[in-house]
């Protein structure tokens, strides 16, 4: 009788410790109906039966939520942060050094066409809804760090609903006009050989020399690739599968292309800082050639010496167009 | 101080779903949206099946709190997770962290995107003045305002569902299990929502605040 | 040029400071949380701020959840 009561007092002692510790406990002298197994199972995540469909509610408890969180909190929230400012930094601190690559010789006044209207267009497109997507991520990001403490929870709440469906809606136009740009420019961004003696001289960009190349150097085809399509394509992907959800896509999916999303959006904000800097403060004359589509011939001699070339044999002699202006009749 | 939480005795739950419908009809909950569901695990398997019903935990270290961008969460002074739907954009990290998918969405607006996010309240509704319409409305009755527990535990037929504060539940457990003879260590789901940083810094803390 | 650079610098100072490790849970103490306010379940008019009859009633209630000594031992 004794022995019996000192057995039960154990056993309720056993299940207050583990009960609200730690439910994979060793299975202690393994009562004949003990649940471990069946609760092992369940913390693999399997599917279980209710009695209505929908998908994420099968599972009793999901373990990726946590490692999710980690993730996105962790890492992507500090590193990533980190990562933007010290790309910033290192931007001006290079301006601050090296100062505004500027034209060596003096303007010709004759002009070039290097990029089309249609061409024009689709760059400010994914420019200024990339720029769009950017601020409004950011938000999303790291405005409760940020802007939360400086004008408060209420305006900060409003503020992000703006950004989320800001960001929803231009999402997919971010994406096709992506694609188009990929298309218009992907034959010149090809594997030239000369971009091989840009990368021996690291682009001349500490140098200050001029590497010579066709329509675009060995460092707007890396932007090309790693950033335009590559990232584009990454974070376009994974952002329309954050964006529609209930196209079958479950909870863990969605935590996959959110960690993709987020980290390559990151890194592809990172990328752009540089981009930005060098065709706008950073280098003479590369913004007026996105503006209006016109180089002069000494800009193009000094960055792009072979599509220079190229562009006045395909042409003959050189078109006269007077200073400043832009021939008529261009195409 | 009480700490509130939920314990499904999965012995006793027989899949009647009482207390989904409880909740649903107590709260007036949105179309499409159920704040407790049930789970049968090995459905069909003779002796091994096991039903358990399952809504927002009251997480300590709740991951929906650390994830929300807009910081909509707070965790009221006996450990109950509430948020504001005024400022919920309806982003979805909530239910992306969540380890018991509490978090639900009515679909809103072009697309089907999601609208404020639900949840159970512990029926303790939400930051509107107590017993309000708006409350209501937004969050369901607050029936702890008014003396009383969670509704779906309160009703729960074969008293598998328990609600209240974390001791005077793991009391009654513990008693059943004595009586019971020996099963029913398993307390599931309680590591994952009570396992965390709050539950030991309210130890450290040692005492009420 | 000064004007620039002072700007520049800010915003570095902002950026960094976007990193530093805030806690990510809110706690729900007098003055902690900023969001919207919320009143406790003690101070609702059916207790007016008695928190200690408030948590002696819900104790009671917790207990209602038993059936184990509602019956005398056989
Ligand atoms: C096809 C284009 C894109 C789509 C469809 C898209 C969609 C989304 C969606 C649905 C989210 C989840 C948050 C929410 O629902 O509001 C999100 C988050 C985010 N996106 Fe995008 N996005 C796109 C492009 C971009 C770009 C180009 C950037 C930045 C360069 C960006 C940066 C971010 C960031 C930083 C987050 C927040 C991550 C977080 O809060 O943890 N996105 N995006
Ligand atoms: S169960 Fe889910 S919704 Fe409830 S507190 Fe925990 S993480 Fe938040
Ligand atoms: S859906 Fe609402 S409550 Fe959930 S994380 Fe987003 S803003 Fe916060």
């Amino acid at each position: 009788m004794c022995a019996h009561l000192i057995v039960m007092l154990r056993t309720a002692l056993l299940a207050a410790v583990l009960g609200l510790g730690w439910i994979a406990a060793p299975a202690v002298s393994a009562p004949p109906d003990n649940n471990a197994d069946v609760y092992r199972a369940v913390r693999e995540g399997s599917a279980q039966s209710i009695t209505f469909t929908a998908p994420a509610d099968q599972m009793l408890i999901q373990s990726e939520g946590q490692t999710w969180r980690q993730w996105r909190n962790g890492p992507i929230t500090q590193i990533g942060g980190w990562v933007l400012a010290g790309v910033f930094i290192a931007l001006v601190l290079f301006r601050l050094i090296r100062g505004k690559i500027k034209l060596e010789g003096p303007p010709t006044g004759r002009l070039i066409q290097r990029f089309t209207t249609v061409e024009r267009m689709t760059h400010w497109t994914v420019a200024g809804t990339f720029v769009l997507l950017a601020l409004t991520g950011l938000t999303l990001l790291f405005g409760k760090h940020v802007v939360i403490p400086l004008i408060g929870y209420s305006a900060f709440s409003w503020l992000a609903a703006l950004a989320k469906n800001v960001h929803n809606f231009i999402g997919p136009l971010f994406f096709a006009a992506t694609l188009v740009m990929i298309a218009l420019f992907v034959r010149d961004n090809l594997w030239q050989s000369i971009d091989a003696l840009w990368i021996r001289k690291a682009g001349g960009l500490l140098s200050g020399e001029h590497v010579p190349s066709w329509r675009f150097n060995f460092g707007e085809k890396t932007w090309f690739w790693l950033g335009v399509t590559g990232l584009g394509l990454l974070v376009g992907i994974t952002g329309l599968v954050l964006d529609f959800p209930g196209y079958g896509q479950i909870r863990q999916d969605m935590q996959l292309a959110h960690i993709l999303h987020a980290s390559g959006a990151l890194i592809f904000m990172a990328l752009s800082l540089g981009h930005i800097y060098i065709g706008s403060v950073g280098m003479e004359g590369a913004l007026e050639s996105m503006k209006t589509g016109y180089v002069d011939e000494t800009w193009a001699k000094e960055h792009h010496e072979y599509w220079y070339r190229e562009a006045k044999g395909a042409t003959g002699a050189a078109p006269a167009a007077p200073t400043g202006a832009r021939p008529s009749g261009a195409h | 101080m009480a700490r509130m939480k939920f314990l499904c005795d999965t012995e006793r739950c027989i899949e009647c779903n009482g207390c989904v419908t409880a909740c649903k009809n107590e709260h007036e909950v949105p179309w499409g949206i159920q704040r407790r569901r049930v789970v049968t695990i090995n459905d069909g398997v003779v002796g091994q099946e096991k039903s358990m019903s399952v809504a927002c935990m009251h997480c300590s270290d709740a991951p929906c709190m650390a994830v929300c961008p807009v910081d909509v969460f707070y965790r009221t002074e006996d450990g109950v997770v509430l948020h504001d739907k005024d400022a919920c954009i309806g982003c979805g990290y909530c239910f992306y962290a969540c380890p018991f998918g509490a978090p639900q969405f009515p679909q809103e607006g072009a697309f089907g995107q999601r609208g404020k996010m639900d949840k159970c309240t512990f029926c303790a509704g939400g930051p509107e003045a107590d017993g309000s319409d708006a409350e209501f409305e937004k969050y369901g009755r607050n029936r702890l305002a008014e003396g009383k527990l969670p509704l779906c535990a309160e009703m729960c037929s074969t008293k598998a569902l328990l609600g209240g504060d974390g001791t005077a539940l793991a009391d009654i457990f513990r008693e059943r299990v004595v009586r019971r003879g020996g099963t029913g260590a398993e307390l599931i789901g309680w590591n994952t929502a009570y396992g965390g940083g709050e539950q030991k810094r309210e130890q450290t803390r040692g005492g009420d605040k | 040029m000064n004007a620039t650079r002072t700007v520049i610098l800010i915003g570095a100072a902002l950026a960094l400071a976007a990193c530093s490790e805030a806690p990510q849970v809110t706690h729900y103490e007098a003055g902690t949380y900023s969001g919207k306010p919320d009143t406790r379940p003690w101070e609702s008019a059916a207790y007016g701020g008695d928190k200690a009859k408030w948590e002696s009633d819900m104790r009671a209630r917790a207990r209602k959840q038993t059936e184990i000594g509602r019956m005398p031992p056989s």
